[in-house]
C-alpha cells in the first residue's frame, strides 16, 4: 500500500499540482512548497511525498562503487586499480543510462 | 543533465549486469560471515512493497542459502482490525457511502454484519461503496455526487506514507461537508520494535539486519530507524524498491554485520533524507496525534496509531457516527482460528506454515487479511510463488 510511482511535475498551484506518469496526466496534492515544474517526484495515494534528487542518485551509485572497491581490494587488487575499475563502471552506468 | 523516468528505471530495474555484480558482493560478504561463524543471517523487511519486489523478482532465489529474508509488519491493510471493517459495512448498508482503497475492498471480517463479511460482499447486498485511489479522488467524487449522496466516510487505512494524503486536505479545508475520515492510520517504527522484541521473546533465531521501508522513511526520515537499530544492536538500511535497490541494501547490511556496525544507512538516497520530510510531518502532527492503537490479530501497541485532533473533529467519522474503537480490556484476536496472519505479519511464520495457504485461502477467496492486499505477504507468495518452492527448485537445479 505504500507503493510510490515516479512522475514529472508539469505545473503547480498552491497545494495542487499536475503531474505526468509517463503519459497519463493527473492532479495530485503537494506537501512541499519547493516543488516546481520539471521536478521528478514520487507520488503515493495522489500526493507528492518527495522529490527525486539527481545528485543523490549519483550518491547511490557511489555507495555501490564503495562496496565494489572494498571487495576488489580485499580480493587482492591494487587500490588504484580498484578505484579505476569502479570509476569505469560508474561511468558506464551513467553513460549508458543518462544524457549529457 | 536531465534524468527521465525511463532512465531511472533502466538503472535500477533493467540492469542485469549491475544486479549480478551486487549479487557477487552479497556472496562475498556471506562467505566472510560464515568464516566468522555466522552461518544464518536473518534480514527483516517492514514494507509490503519490499516483499513484493523480493518475491516478484525472485530475490530470495538469488541469495546464498545462509541469508533469509523475512517479511515483518509492512502491510497496513493486513493489520487493520476487523472491527473497523465491520463498522464500515454497517454504515454502507445504512446508506452512508464508504470510500475504500481497492486493496481493502475484500478484507474479510471475523463476524458478518447483516450477512456481509467484507465491503465487497456488502456492495453485493446493496451497500454504498466506492473504490478510490486516494482521499483526493474521494473528495472529487463526493463533490460531483453531492445531492445524490449526503454523507460519506473514507476508510483511512495507511502508514506514515499515506497520512499526509489525509492531513493536507484536512488542514487546508479542502474536505467538503458531509465527508468524514475514519482514521485507521498506523505507525511503522513502533510495530517494528514490537516485532523484533517478539522474535526475541519467543526464542526464535534473532533478526540480524533490517531493510527499512523507503516510502515510509521519505516522510519520517532515517532517524527513527537509527534508534531501533541501536536498541537491537543490528544494522538497518533504508531501501528503494527496484530489485537492484534491494540487492544493494542487502549487500550494505551484510557489510555492516561484517564490520559489527549497528545504526542506519540510506540506500534510497535519491528521495529519503535523514530527518524526513519536515513539511509532511508538520501537516501530520497538526492534524493527528499518536495513540495506543490496535493491530489485527496482535492487539495494542503504544503510540502506534493516529487520531484526529480536537480542532478537526468536524471531519471525524468516529464522532459523527458514534463509532467506538476497540478497547484494550475487551480485545480479542480478530482472525479466523486457523489463520496465521498475526505470526506472518510479525515475521514469526511464513505463509506456507499456514494450513489454509492456497487451499481454503486464496487471493480470490481470502480467509485472512494477509491474502487480500497486493502487498500482503500471503497474497504476494500466492501470486508469485513465495520462496519456499523457488528455493527448493533452485537447490535441486544446483543453482546454489
Ligand atoms: S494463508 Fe490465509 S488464512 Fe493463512 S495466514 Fe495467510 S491470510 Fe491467514
Amino acid at each position: 500500500m505504500c507503493w510510490g510511482v515516479p512522475a514529472k511535475v508539469l505545473e503547480t498551484d498552491g497545494v495542487m499540482a499536475k503531474v505526468d506518469f509517463g503519459g497519463s496526466i493527473k492532479d495530485v496534492l503537494v506537501i512541499n512548497t519547493d516543488i516546481k515544474p520539471g521536478d521528478l517526484v514520487i507520488v503515493h495515494a495522489g500526493t507528492i511525498i518527495g522529490k527525486i534528487e539527481e545528485e543523490e542518485l549519483d550518491n547511490t551509485l557511489k555507495l555501490y562503487g564503495d562496496l565494489l572497491r572494498d571487495s576488489l581490494i580485499e580480493d587482492g587488487m591494487d587500490p588504484d586499480e580498484a578505484e579505476k575499475n569502479v570509476r569505469e563502471w560508474i561511468r558506464y552506468l551513467l553513460g549508458e543510462n543518462r544524457d549529457g | 543533465m536531465t534524468l527521465s523516468l525511463q532512465q531511472l528505471i533502466k538503472i535500477f530495474r533493467d540492469n542485469i549486469e549491475l544486479a549480478n555484480r551486487v549479487k557477487n558482493l552479497i556472496e562475498k560478504y556471506t562467505e566472510k560471515l560464515v568464516r566468522k561463524g555466522l552461518d544464518r543471517v536473518k534480514i527483516m523487511n517492514f514494507c509490503g512493497t519490499h516483499e513484493w519486489t523480493t518475491v516478484h523478482y525472485g530475490i530470495r532465489s538469488l541469495l546464498p542459502p545462509e541469508i533469509e529474508l523475512v517479511a515483518g509488519p509492512g502491510c497496513p491493510v493486513c493489520i487493520t482490525p476487523s472491527k473497523y471493517i465491520e463498522e464500515a459495512i454497517r454504515l454502507s448498508l445504512e446508506g452512508v457511502l464508504i470510500y475504500v482503497f481497492g486493496d481493502a475492498y475484500k478484507l474479510p471480517t471475523v463476524t458478518k454484519v447483516n450477512g456481509a463479511a467484507s465491503l465487497s460482499e456488502a456492495k453485493a447486498l446493496g451497500g454504498e461503496i466506492e473504490i478510490v485511489y486516494s482521499f483526493l479522488d474521494a473528495i472529487k467524487h463526493f463533490r460531483e455526487n453531492k445531492g445524490r449522496v449526503n454523507e460519506a466516510v473514507f476508510l483511512g487505512i495507511g502508514f506514515e506514507t499515506t497520512a499526509p494524503s489525509y492531513a493536507v486536505p484536512i488542514f487546508n479545508n479542502m474536505v467538503p461537508e458531509g465527508l468524514y475520515l475514519l482514521s485507521v492510520l498506523r505507525l511503522t517504527p513502533p510495530a517494528a520494535d514490537y516485532a523484533l522484541s517478539a522474535v526475541i521473546e519467543r526464542g526464535l533465531e534473532p533478526v540480524n539486519g533490517i531493510v527499512a521501508p523507503g516510502h515510509v522513511s521519505t516522510i519520517i526520515g532515517a532517524a527513527p530507524w537509527d534508534e531501533i537499530s541501536r536498541k537491537y544492536k543490528i544494522p538497518t538500511v533504508v531501501s528503494g524498491f527496484e530489485p537492484t535497490d534491494l540487492l544493494l541494501s542487502i549487500a550494505m547490511i551484510l557489510k555492516m554485520i561484517c564490520e559489527e556496525k549497528a545504526g542506519v544507512e540510506v540506500e534510497y538516497k535519491r528521495i529519503v533524507r535523514y530527518t524526513g520530510n519536515q513539511q509532511a510531518l508538520e501537516y501530520m502532527y497538526n492534524v493527528f496525534y499518536k495513540h495506543e492503537a490496535s493491530w489485527r490479530g496482535i492487539g495494542f501497541i503504544p503510540d502506534s496509531g493516529l487520531k484526529l485532533r480536537d480542532e478537526h473533529l468536524g471531519y471525524d467519522a468516529y464522532t459523527r457516527f458514534g463509532i467506538k474503537e476497540p478497547e484494550k480490556d475487551s480485545w480479542v484476536d480478530d482472525l479466523h482460528p486457523s489463520c496465521k496472519c498475526a505470526e506472518v505479519v510479525l515475521g514469526l511464520k511464513k505463509p506456507v506454515d499456514c494450513s489454509l495457504f492456497l487451499k481454503a485461502c486464496t487471493p480470490e477467496r481470502p480467509m485472512g487479511p494477509c491474502m487480500v492486499s497486493l502487498e500482503g505477504t500471503c497474497a504476494v507468495w500466492a501470486r508469485f510463488g513465495g520462496g519456499g518452492k523457488a528455493d527448493e527448485i533452485a537447490k535441486s537445479l544446483g543453482l546454489w
